[in-house]
């Protein structure tokens, strides 16, 4: 199944990809595409936006078809084919 | 100031909203939560633009650091605090803005006294504790709230109407506290640019013109000119939502 992927501001820098299609099994995770997306597109990506122990870092947000996976099932939720997933770091100063 | 004079000073503006547009304006109360690079800048905006009254909320005082970027202030200016300070200029810029200084920091105690009589919020805050604080109390009163939110070369705006968008709360939780509590690196004009989106979300929530970004989240990239607009959708188990939103859909 088709993925809708974006990355945004530092992860656009990381990444320099701002939105692409990725193509993932199905029943696949968030965590597993993270692992698609170091093979794919950024060798370092998982290391950027997760934690040691494989929790996403405080700093970043994954919005699946708008909405954050942490109101979801976490990194754990499943994708289902033509979602969007977007990683962003939401800003916070002011 | 007569009816004739305040239609010439808007003259140029009233060119693009109508008199119906300025008048909305100049009834308008809007409460700018933080007076830094944001609140500095869009307090200016509004009182250019002839608001009827303007709260501004800081407990700061002007700091050499902030002047790069918060171009309310001056040298002259460092130490003293910053609603003071804004108080003056902005009554210079346009006497005709009621402006309300509220020398405090934003509270849980304080929060619905401070924004209760606004018809729109702009959160131009520089922490997301305190952030939350003002989500909840705006989804509490619903009042429509305008966020931004700088960081680097980055920036973020949306618009969130209580039980019609998600609330802040949804985007971005208390676990994630921001990366840079007191000192935001960023360069100045990504404030500028943000605080500017921000006005005109103002403008265009009190004269009804336009589509606001209310279930968008407006993300500007200043350093490769990415600007890219995210739909956000609402959740069902957002414990601010659920706590003061009745017939949640």
């Amino acid at each position: 199944m088709k993925i809708q992927v974006k990355f945004l501001a530092s992860l656009y820098d990381i990444t320099k990809v701002l939105k692409t299609e990725i193509e993932v099994p199905d029943n696949t995770t968030v965590k597993d595409l993270i692992q698609i997306i170091d093979k794919t597109i950024s060798p370092n990506f998982s290391r950027v936006i997760l934690n040691d122990d494989g929790k996403l870092k405080d700093q970043y947000v994954i919005l699946i078809n708008g909405r954050s996976i942490d109101f979801l099932n976490g990194l754990s939720t499943k994708l289902t084919s033509g979602d969007e997933v977007v990683f962003l770091p939401p800003a916070g100063g002011g | 100031m007569s009816s004739i004079q305040l239609i010439d000073r808007y003259s140029r503006q009233v060119a693009v909203i109508g008199r119906e547009g300025q008048e909305k304006l100049a009834k308008a109360r809007v409460a700018v939560i933080g007076l830094g690079g944001l609140g500095s800048l869009v307090s200016m905006y509004l009182t250019g633009a002839g608001v009827g009254e303007l709260t501004i909320v800081d407990y700061d005082t002007v700091n050499l650091t902030d002047l790069h970027r918060q171009l309310l202030y001056r040298e002259e200016d460092v130490g003293k605090p910053k609603v003071e300070v804004a108080f003056k200029r902005l009554r210079d810029l346009n006497s005709s803005v009621k402006i309300k200084p509220v020398n405090e920091a934003l509270t849980e105690e304080n929060a619905e006294d401070i924004i209760k009589d606004a018809d729109v919020v702009v959160d131009a805050l520089d922490n997301w504790m305190s952030r939350q604080i003002l989500n909840e109390t705006i989804v509490k009163l619903g009042k429509p709230l305008v966020h931004g939110a700088v960081n680097g070369w980055y920036g973020q705006v949306s618009t969130i109407i209580p039980g019609k968008t998600p609330c802040l709360y949804e985007l971005v939780q208390v676990r994630s506290l921001p990366q840079c509590v007191g000192y935001c690196p960023v360069v100045g004009p990504v404030v500028g640019v943000v605080a500017s989106i921000e006005t005109l979300e103002v403008i265009k929530l009190i004269t009804g013109i336009g589509e606001p970004l209310a279930n968008k989240l407006l993300i500007i990239d200043g350093k490769n000119w990415v600007i890219d607009e995210i739909r956000l959708s609402r959740v069902e188990n957002c414990p601010v939502c659920s706590k003061y939103l009745k017939n949640k859909k």
